[in-house]
């Protein structure tokens, strides 16, 4: 995939600014999956021992899942809505936000890439790709894709006024029609 | 001796009745309440009012609020206006629930799926204090002096998926709807609170249509 590339220096700590440090956060969700539309509230957290739980409901309510993603690739499915509960559908979920909150694993094998427009960091997973591309002086991080050996899968794009807290954060999909937009809005406390 | 024997089971009944919504007592005999919901019901044409409502992730010891506006018409005609902190219309229109989110809008018939066809039923029966007719849950009363409290259990699988529990609260002064709990088994709940209510203001039917 990305043979044509020429290696570059980097590590791993390259990406920790970008990596967003939820704490808690709040996003309006809109996802729209093959024709379909769905819209909602994705609640972020930290939890205490590090892992980040994300509670996906509708606006009025209804859960529609909660994941908890652990250090070294730990996930667990705490719920998920009967019409959601598919294996394709919650791998797709779970590599998407592993991708978008940096925690691509396999951390020891990562290459680091580059052409003109900017350094690829490449984390190698089961089945192809987590890379993360950033400028050529690694200052802003341009886009994160999911791929597999032969192509991208999914891009995503963060915006973070504030390194490390995303105010919007989008993922596409590339090989079927899939996308996911989210915006925070501020919790009243 | 044999009267505490027959005793007890009743005893331990209303204490157990009690706990589950401390300061309230579980009324036996509906038909004093019902005779009140039937005559509010019907000479009740519309609701408007405040709501906030308080998602509660107990898991995550995090709650997510929110404010707006609802609007409610004979016959089944209910409008809940998300207006902080994110903008979200849902319009119920005698049998089609449209959706405005944002720049997008969705539009559905409610019979479409039976899912759906009994979460509609579940609001309409809040609004409309018509709780106690609703053959998915098993349904109990409870009051005190000022309000009156319907459990509702759902009996069918796909909504005990959905929900443990829906607990109604309705003011004696007008049997109108004071809050809705909806409670899942995780213990995570929705609760929504009616506030600045009046009763059978002038409501244009154009309320109840999303272009």
């Amino acid at each position: 995939m990305y043979k044509n590339l020429a290696v570059a220096e980097g590590r791993v700590e390259d990406l920790n600014k970008f990596r967003p440090a939820f704490r808690t956060a709040l996003y309006k969700a809109r996802v729209n999956v093959i024709g379909r539309y769905l819209s909602g509230l994705l609640m972020v957290k930290e939890m205490p021992d590090s892992t980040i739980r994300l509670l996906f409901s509708s606006e009025m309510g209804l859960k529609f899942f909660d994941f908890e993603f652990g250090k070294h690739g730990l996930f667990k499915v705490h719920y998920v809505i009967r019409e959601m509960n598919r294996e394709p559908v919650i791998r797709t979920l779970r590599k998407d936000f592993e991708l978008v909150m940096i925690r691509p694993g396999n951390e020891d094998r990562l290459t680091v890439k580059s052409d003109s427009a900017g350094l690829y960091y490449i984390f190698p997973n089961d089945k192809g790709y987590y890379t993360y591309l950033t400028t050529r002086d690694g200052s802003k991080l341009r886009s994160m894709h999911r791929a597999s050996k032969k192509r991208v899968i999914a891009e995503a794009l963060m915006y973070q006024q504030i390194p490390g807290q995303p105010d919007s954060i989008s993922i596409r999909h590339t090989t079927f029609t899939m996308d996911i937009r989210l915006n925070k809005i501020k919790n009243e406390k | 001796m044999r009267k505490l024997f027959i005793l007890l089971p009743s005893l331990a009944l209303y204490l157990l009745s009690s706990a589950q919504h401390p300061g309230f007592t579980l009324v036996n005999d509906h038909t004093e309440f019902q005779k009140a919901i039937s005559e509010t019901a019907a000479k009740t044409n519309t609701i408007t009012s405040d709501f906030a409502q308080e998602k509660n992730l107990s898991m995550l010891s995090e709650k997510i609020k929110s404010k707006g506006k609802f609007w409610f018409k004979k016959e089944n005609r209910i409008r809940m206006e998300y207006l902080s902190p994110f903008q979200y219309i849902m319009v119920i229109n005698k049998d089609r629930v449209t959706i405005r989110d944002g720049q997008k809008t969705n539009s559905m018939s409610v019979s479409s799926n039976r899912l759906f066809q009994q979460v509609n039923k579940i609001i309409i029966d809040c609004v409309q204090g018509s709780a106690l007719n609703n053959t998915d849950f098993k349904t109990r009363v409870f009051g005190n002096s000022n309000n009156y409290l319907i459990e509702m259990k759902p009996i069918s699988k796909s909504l005990k998926n959905l929900f443990e529990s829906i607990v109604i609260t309705l003011d004696k002064k007008d049997n109108s709807v004071s809050s809705i709990n909806m409670i899942e088994k995780s213990g995570d709940n929705t609760f929504i609170r009616f506030t600045g209510k009046q009763m059978n203001t002038n409501i244009a039917d154009e309320v109840f249509i999303i272009h």
